[in-house]
């Protein structure tokens, strides 16, 4: 039994090529998990809690944006804050030797967390 | 220990060895049965090779007639307890296996240019750069549901049902299944190609066919 | 058309086979039955803070769903209606 199913897709594939980092876990290699130290997996944690509250706030402020509840003031300041907090987030990650999968958090059976 | 593969109605062809080489057999209970192999130890987690082969034994099954495919690591104690899980829920299977008839699973992904600004090329006038870092996510996020509604307009016609499959906070991209008929599903692939060459910032691969592994509800 | 580039078709048959994985992997993890029990899910590990945050997750997504977010705000739905 062959081990491809693509019907159509063509050219760049590698769009949804980033997503196979993540298998490793998945599949019980753990590669990372077995090279973290318990400091870089305590800041992992951590910085994906603050990046999950992160994108709720946004969803929220956006919401809000769009329902024009929120004076121009208030909009412009919500704005500062979520470049400011992006900001801290890439400064964090680049401190801790992290990328962007380690935050996404493949929870196996429960499925991924971002 | 019982590996459950899927579950069919009794009377199925066979289809090959499952996991390690071990035979695949059937229990009956009614007019269900579920496809299992019996192991000594189960406890390993499953690896590629594994996982395809779970899958071979479904789709082997799939070629004959309707199968509700089992989430991979799904494990039973004994045959009694296989027979007691058929019993109790005949009627959720027997609904889903009617559902599922004739049909097969088509996975869509739609990814939108990924060079989606953090903060716009130009700021309007008058406006901060937090307005208009918000400015830019709201329009990210638009675009990227405007994708993948102009891709699931398109394509939900040519399905018998279709499920979202995304479950991520950020937007990165749309992810739907869809059940199609068996002889339509040629068709619904060409539409998927041509959407590809008409949207010029839009990529789009389909995979398939699976077995109907997102059209199969879970017990409450 | 996205940026022209050359794929050999050896490269070309790789990708389709991980993009194959990941939609396989999606679905034997993420979908079918479903049975409670005297389940051993041997695919993989789950820590228990792990397990805290996919909920929280799951019920703020159920949360919004009830409360009718637009869907341009809501994640992981595909609007209804024709576009």
């Amino acid at each position: 039994m062959g081990r491809e199913r693509l019907l159509a897709g063509e050219g760049d594939l590698e769009l949804f090529r980033g997503q196979a980092d993540r298998l490793d876990s998945a599949l019980g290699k753990r590669v990372n998990a077995d090279r973290e130290s318990l400091e870089k997996g305590l800041a992992g944690l951590v910085m994906t809690l603050i990046e999950v509250i992160r994108q709720l706030m946004e969803r929220q402020a956006l919401r809000r944006i769009e329902g024009g509840t929120l004076t121009a003031d208030e909009v412009e300041r919500l704005g500062e804050t979520f470049m400011l907090l992006e900001q801290k987030m890439e400064e964090l990650k680049e401190q801790f030797g992290l990328e962007d999968e380690d935050l996404n958090l493949d929870l196996g059976p429960l499925g991924k967390l971002l | 220990m019982l590996y459950l593969y899927a579950i069919v109605e009794k009377g199925r062809r066979l289809p090959g060895p499952g996991l390690w080489g071990a035979p695949s057999h059937a229990i009956e209970q009614g007019e269900l049965a579920a496809i299992v192999s019996e192991h000594e130890d189960l406890a390993r987690p499953l690896d590629e090779d594994e996982l395809w082969t779970h899958e071979k034994v479904v789709e082997e099954l799939m070629e004959h007639g309707a199968v509700l495919p089992m989430r991979a690591g799904s494990v039973l104690a004994d045959a009694a307890g296989v027979r007691a899980l058929l019993d109790e829920q005949r009627d959720r299977f027997g609904r889903e296996l009617e559902r599922v008839r004739g049909a097969v699973e088509l996975g869509v992904r739609a990814v939108g240019n990924p060079a989606a600004p953090k903060v716009p090329a130009g700021v309007q006038d008058q406006e901060g750069p937090g307005t208009a870092y918000m400015r830019a996510r709201l329009d990210s996020q638009i675009r990227s549901d405007l994708v993948a509604a102009r891709v699931h307009t398109a394509l939900r016609g040519l399905a018998r049902d279709h499920v979202s499959l995304s479950k991520s906070l950020a937007t990165v991209g749309a992810r739907s299944a869809y059940l199609v008929n068996r002889d339509e599903v040629d068709a619904f692939v060409d539409r998927v190609e041509a959407l590809g060459r008409e949207l010029d910032d839009v990529s789009i691969v389909c995979t398939g066919p699976w077995p109907p592994y997102s059209f199969v509800g879970n017990p409450a | 058309m996205s940026v022209a580039r050359s794929v050999t078709s050896i490269e070309h048959a790789r990708q389709a086979r991980e993009v194959s994985l990941v939609d396989l992997v999606d679905r034997l993890l993420d979908g079918g039955v479903v049975i409670h029990g005297d389940i051993t899910l041997a695919v993989a590990d789950v820590d228990l803070v792990y397990v805290g945050l996919r909920a929280l997750v799951a019920s703020v997504e159920s949360m919004e769903r009830e409360i009718g977010l637009p869907a341009s705000l809501r994640g992981g739905a595909l609007p209804s209606g024709s576009a």
